[in-house]
């Protein structure tokens, strides 16, 4: 089964919108909850309607091949996020503060808020105890079944086993 | 109800060997062989408390009206009535049929 999870993902390079699309999954309403820590360095060349990227002008093969390739570099450049380079893509101290302190006391909140958990009343099994309690003991061949019972299903979960096929942890492949 | 008045019908069950009566504060009644027995009162409130969780499925009521914790020699039998846990511990006479 799966659960709303929440974690940022902080994918770097090829990936840059990779942020964008798993925080959007914390169905929070806040904007500033769900703005990517890392924002996209070029918004206006994001391609239109998730398109490919394609040149406006091709240049001829015959005069613009260097300028084709350079191009190529340039766009792959543009849409690439080097989390490396710190200093560009890094808030600023207050900023960090402020969300540090945000998210704090939104915490705090939610924990005073929860409810206080409350013993369960035992429910009444019926009105005549007595008689309940008086009458005749479980049949000794009715105990007999119900063990069987319970020892071929002990036989049966104690044959459960994980049948490990692959990793659960792979390394990202990022060249 | 008084305390004489949920006891008088434990001392009349068949070969019972003792009994208790226990609210959520503690032990209200007790006799015979469970005299003073906190430890076993302590012991059947938790297995019914766990028991009365169960239900059967569409079904918002506990599945059963008494529990029974059967051993070798005696059983233990288990209810609950009006916020109150009655255990009776009585003589276990369930035994292998004897094939002549």
């Amino acid at each position: 089964f799966r659960e709303t999870s929440q974690f940022f993902l902080l994918v770097p390079c090829f990936f840059p919108r990779a942020v964008c699309l798993i925080s959007t999954e914390l169905k929070s309403k806040d904007p500033d909850e769900i703005k990517p820590l890392i924002p996209h360095p070029n918004p206006v060349s994001k391609p239109p309607n998730g398109t490919d990227w394609i040149t406006p002008s091709v240049p001829s093969a015959r005069t613009d091949e260097q300028a084709l390739l350079t191009s190529i570099l340039t766009k792959t450049a543009q849409n690439i996020i080097d989390v490396s380079a710190a200093d560009s893509v890094m808030m600023e101290q207050h900023e960090y503060m402020d969300k540090a302190r945000q998210y704090s006391t939104k915490l705090a909140v939610l924990s005073t808020s929860l409810p206080q958990k409350k013993p369960l009343a035992l429910p009444s099994l019926t009105s005549q105890p007595h008689q309940v309690l008086a009458s005749d003991l479980v049949p000794y061949s009715d105990v007999q079944q119900v063990s069987k019972i319970a020892a071929y299903a002990y036989s049966a979960i104690s044959q459960i086993k994980v049948d490990a096929k692959e990793d659960l942890v792979v390394q990202f492949a990022i060249p | 109800m008084s305390t004489a008045a949920l006891t008088a019908g434990l001392d009349r069950i068949p070969d019972q060997l003792g009994y208790l009566v226990i609210s959520e504060d503690g032990v209200l009644a007790s006799a015979g062989e469970l005299e003073n027995d906190e430890h076993t009162a302590g012991v059947m409130m938790q297995m019914v408390r766990t028991a009365s969780r169960f239900r059967l499925s569409g079904s918002t009521d506990p599945p059963f009206k008494r529990m029974s914790v059967i051993l070798e020699d005696f059983v233990y039998t288990v209810t609950v009535s009006g916020q109150k846990v009655f255990v009776v511990k009585r003589q276990n006479n369930q035994h292998e049929p004897i094939s002549v």
